[in-house]
């Protein structure tokens, strides 16, 4: 991995390819690489669209290894939907192959000086690049039952669907799963949109022929690597809870808090919030012969993925998210889970962001497109993104364009883009992420909870009020780290909780790149990329104005606890002194 | 945790109470568990006002408390987590609830006396001793997750007062058209048929007295 692969797609004759070291970029992989990319090779003024953005997809510093949980794929560029810097990661198969074949990153750039649409393929043996114009308009399924077809089924793919085609801003980029299913999206942000605009529908990725990545310590990489399997497979949360519900683990619990955003963020609490909770997924799923228990990608042991099937036992999508359970579940008044499994096939069809189309949903229902809970008017509206109509083409650029055009003034953005599926005046501290990451509103931003065992946890008490600025910020230096090395974030509960864990963790990181890091260089990783997200954001012209949630978060009491958001402005500004 | 000392504790459910209608249902060995998400919508339990949350759950309902310590990383009373079960009294009717652990910063906010508590930045719940009412009050549980599955089996089989609007619609989205011979089921002690059971309960609204073995 110490390689980077650039394809300009023009806009001077026929795409080129250009294969070069890493070079400066060295030690660097997942979010790190994608954000040093971006940071350094895009204009921050440009617009997302242009040829001048780039598009960078990097595996992390432990794929592509026997490492456990080493498969998420980071994905960088300008974003169309918050104008600033964004990465987007996902599970899934490309990440693992992309590593093996000795990839730190495949960077697209410039722009076809026509609307020619490629299929890029990407082997031991090389690239080719050919218009593939079989593969317009058609969702991301039938791309890769197609690229199946040409191609067998031992090798990845990375798509867009109609919406990436559109170059909709809630549009993603998707990756194939063990089963060769489009069902792991680099998501938020609109990543989608600009592998669109460089007009590639479909990178295949074939690693027949390459090795798995080898350690510089083999034996001291694989002891580590045992035990921070068992270390995870120990902990209640990766080796329980997370294994037997999934993510939707949370719907019942949030609820029951006041803190489950319902009726587009007017509520706390959410009638039907048990029907489609992850328990009653589970009992539903493993009922009509599916699975509640699955992971997203080799070498994943918490395996907290399932398998919906439909009515009939047939399979309709993978085991939908908490996030995406919330946002066209609870968010939009609907306590249906069939219709909500509907809506995210349809979501991973057409390539799109759940949280962002959720909660677009729940501002065109404020609008008037539909009533709250009506579940057939809300898989209308999604459908309208697929067939590219006016409407869809609204609704497909997010929540907040979505709120202007039909005058709505409850719109739950933070820098364009959707909150998730927690309500910031419940879990004030997630307030202060949603506004202060150089992401947008994003729950994953402040989700790695190492910061105390990183040494960056400071010494905050519990039982005071204050606070959540220092927790905020150092979660998000000790996120982006983890975002580095190709882990799920789920790791993070186990190496909280256990010393040993996370000794492991830097363990395989020195043993596998002969390093000999400490807690300190990780957090200090983490700062490192944070701070230029946030320089970039700068020189694309955010100010601390952009560090804020909307104003009605300030003063609608939230019920059940009649809370509004209380942490002030100036503590927003001192999150990153 | 001894079924002798369980029974001697055990004030909410062993009985039926007065007046409410009782449906006993019969599953196959290993199926109990199908029922624990109905644990999720809560239970009634009646017990002595200014009792403490630890008491009400592992001396009122039995649960055994090293299952307690394990399966209630977050606990929340009225929705407001609590972070010392030992201390924190409940004097008022209301709902507690039980979680075993939670992934994400929500779950590390809300887990009790969790390092990342100020992250939460809502109070905790501080009891209800200004509003303490005499004599037994009655306490929703909410049982979530690994919690409900880890002692919802031995709830359901010694019984639960639940809800019989909750009941029956659990009983129509899952159970509706179940064959008889896997599951047999007792209305006020005669025989019912799986397809009727809605219809004979649906009329009664407000609470029925549950119990599910094998």
């Amino acid at each position: 991995m110490d390689k980077i692969l650039r394809i300009n797609m023009g806009p001077d004759g026929e795409p080129s390819v250009r294969t070069e070291p890493i070079g400066d970029y060295a030690g660097l992989g997942g979010r790190g690489l994608t954000s040093a990319i971006v940071a350094a090779e895009v204009p921050p003024t440009c617009h997302p669209l242009s040829a001048e953005n780039k598009l960078v997809i990097s595996p992390g510093m432990l794929s592509g290894t026997t490492g456990a949980m080493s498969g998420r794929l980071s994905v960088g560029c300008k974003s169309p939907l918050t104008g600033g810097i964004k990465e987007a990661n996902a599970g899934g198969q490309p990440a693992q192959m992309i590593a093996r074949l000795g990839y730190a990153a495949i960077v697209l750039e410039g722009k076809p000086k026509d609307d020619t649409l490629y299929q890029i393929r990407i082997g031991k043996d090389g690239v080719t690049i050919r218009p593939a114009p079989e593969l317009k308009m058609l969702g991301n399924y039938d791309v890769v039952d197609r690229i199946k077809g040409e191609f067998g089924e031992k090798i990845a793919c990375i798509s867009i669907g109609q919406a990436g085609e559109m170059k909709l801003s809630a549009s993603t980029v998707a990756c194939t799963d063990m089963e060769l299913r489009p069902t792991r999206h680099a998501a938020r942000g609109g990543v989608g949109a600009v592998m669109g605009a460089k007009g590639v529908k479909a990178i295949v990725i074939d690693d027949t022929g390459a090795k798995m990545r080898e350690p510089k310590d083999p034996d001291a990489f694989k002891k580590a690597n045992k035990k921070f399997v068992e270390g995870l497979r120990a902990h209640a949360v990766t080796g329980q809870g997370l294994p037997a519900y999934g993510t939707n683990v949370l719907t019942n619990v949030v609820n029951e808090a006041g803190a489950y955003p319902t009726y587009n963020f007017k509520t706390g609490r959410f009638r039907f919030a048990a029907n489609i909770s992850g328990e009653t997924q589970a009992q539903t799923e493993i009922a009509r012969g599916g699975s509640a228990t699955h992971g997203c990608h080799r070498g994943c042991v918490i395996r907290c993925s399932g398998t919906y099937n439909d009515k009939d036992g047939h399979f309709l999508t993978k085991q939908p998210e908490y996030e995406t359970v919330w946002a066209h579940g609870g968010n939009c008044g609907i306590g249906d889970l069939d219709a909500i499994a509907m809506m995210d096939r349809l979501d991973d069809d057409f390539g799109l962001d759940t949280i962002e189309m959720g909660a677009t949903i729940g501002v065109a229902m404020d609008a008037g497109l539909a009533e709250f809970g009506d579940s057939e008017a809300a898989i209308r509206l999604v459908k309208e993104v697929g067939k590219a109509t006016p409407l869809g083409r609204i609704l497909g650029s997010g929540a907040a364009v979505t709120g202007k055009v039909f005058g709505v003034e409850r719109v739950p953005v933070v820098k364009n883009q959707s909150m998730p599926a927690y309500d910031p005046r419940a879990v004030q501290g997630v307030g202060v992420t949603y506004a202060t990451s150089p992401m947008g509103a994003d729950h994953t931003a402040g989700y790695a909870v190492t910061a105390n065992l990183l040494g960056v946890g400071g010494t905050v008490n519990p039982l005071e009020p204050e606070g959540q600025a220092e927790l905020s910020r150092n979660l998000q230096f000790a996120t982006a780290a983890i975002d580095s090395t190709g882990m799920c974030l789920f790791i993070a509960f186990a190496v909280l909780d256990q010393p040993e864990t996370f000794q492991a963790l830097i363990d395989m990181i020195n043993s596998f790149h002969g390093l000999n890091l400490a807690a300190d260089d990780v957090t200090a990783l983490g700062r490192k990329i944070i701070g230029m997200e946030r320089d970039f954001n700068e020189r694309a012209g955010f100010t601390s104005k952009d560090d804020r949630l909307p104003d009605y978060f300030k003063n609608e009491p939230f019920a059940p606890h009649n809370v509004t958001f209380q942490v002030k402005d100036e503590e927003l500004d001192r999150v990153f002194d | 945790m001894g079924s002798g000392r369980r029974e001697r504790r055990w004030h909410g459910a062993m009985m039926a109470p007065d007046g409410l209608t009782r449906v006993d249902i019969i599953v196959p060995a290993g199926t109990i568990r199908r029922f624990s998400t109905l644990l999720a919508h809560g239970f009634t339990v009646d017990v002595p006002s200014g009792i403490t949350v630890y008491e009400l759950l592992t001396g009122c309902l039995g649960i055994d408390p090293g299952i307690f310590e394990k399966q209630s990383q977050t606990l929340l009373h009225e929705g407001r987590p609590v972070d010392d079960a030992v201390a924190h009294r409940v004097t008022a009717p209301s709902s507690i609830a039980l979680s075993g652990a939670l992934p994400g910063l929500f779950g590390a906010a809300f887990r009790k006396q969790g390092r990342f508590a100020p992250m939460r930045h809502l109070p905790v719940c501080p009891g209800n001793q200004s509003e303490t009412e005499a004599g037994q009050i009655g306490i929703t549980v909410k049982l979530f997750n690994t919690a409900a599955e880890a002692i919802g089996t031995d709830l359901l089989e010694r019984g639960v007062r639940i809800s019989v609007e909750v009941f029956v619609d659990f009983w129509k989205r899952h159970l509706d058209d179940a064959p008889s011979p896997e599951i047999k089921i007792r209305i006020d002690g005669t025989d019912v048929a799986t397809a009727d059971v809605a219809d004979r309960l649906c009329s009664g609204g407000g609470e029925m007295f549950l119990t599910v073995s094998s």
